[in-house]
């Protein structure tokens, strides 16, 4: 099976905010890299505040209104529980201009696999034309890039996992979401 | 009246737009007070359908009816900043 491994597809609107405000770091030298992670790349209509992570050896203190920013140097990443796992998963290199994961040639997913055994025959319908399409339509999945693993279980960009858990929750199905790196 | 940048706003034509500021009572307009209404309508507009097609999908709808953009609405106002400038 050939999975489609595109970019997360990122908000231009909130890429380019972001890049605007984070303009005179980007050109700092001593600043590896600036990363968009949470609801921001998640693909959340409207994130409350956008997450970014500044990577940095040097002592520095930034703050931005509309912006959560963390600093993180160099010796986070070897720390068992750190900020830099949420990056890796997640993550958007505003310097790099790709998944943060990318840069390690990893390209990040989220697997969903969910049953409708609990609804009535009728939401059951209409949740797999929602998901897998009907007749010569695409479904939301192959929609949002995604990709159908088996019945039940499909990949989907990172960047369309907030819309896919709101239609879970909405209709009330069981699901399971898994963070996955493929290589 | 002279406008320095260009027009953002393809969905309200300009001259309408002052055309109801007059209406409303504004005798003299600035270029920029105009831009800038422009771009608030502009960008509150996309914002609310952002909302309403979200809801919109999440509902297992391809149609965006009024129950999307008043929920879309109501979500906008309960965020404590309300309208963004």
């Amino acid at each position: 099976m050939q999975l489609n491994l595109g970019a997360i597809p990122m908000n231009s609107k909130l890429l380019s905010l972001t890049k605007s405000k984070f303009k005179d770091y980007l050109g700092d030298k001593e600043i590896f890299d600036i990363i968009i992670f949470g609801s921001a790349v998640k693909g959340k209509a409207l994130p409350g505040d956008i997450d970014v992570a500044i990577i940095t050896d040097k002592e520095i203190k930034v703050n931005i209104s509309g912006f959560h920013i963390s600093v993180l140097n160099t010796k986070d990443f070897f720390k068992p529980v750190s900020l830099a796992h949420t990056l890796l998963r997640e993550g958007y290199s505003l310097k790099n201009k790709r998944a943060f994961s990318e840069g390690y040639n990893f390209s990040n997913k989220v697997l969903f696999t969910y049953e409708l055994t609990s609804l009535n025959p009728s939401t059951k319908v209409k949740i797999v034309h929602m998901l897998r399409g009907k007749s010569n339509e695409k479904g939301l999945v192959l929609e949002n890039s995604g990709e159908w693993l088996a019945n039940q279980v499909f990949l989907i960009p990172i960047g369309e996992e907030s819309i896919f858990e709101k239609i879970f929750l909405n209709f009330k199905i069981k699901f399971k979401k898994f963070y996955v790196l493929i290589h | 009246m002279k406008y320095k940048s260009s027009k953002v706003n393809t969905l309200i034509k300009r001259k309408n737009l002052v055309l109801k500021l007059k209406t409303l009572g504004v005798k003299r307009v600035s270029p920029e007070s105009v831009l800038f209404l422009e771009k608030f309508l502009e960008d509150n507009l996309e914002k609310i359908i952002e909302v309403a097609k979200e809801k919109m999908i999440v509902n297992g709808r391809k149609t965006l009816v009024e129950e999307d953009v008043k929920k879309a609405l109501e979500n906008l106002n309960k965020k404590e900043e309300g309208f963004e400038v």
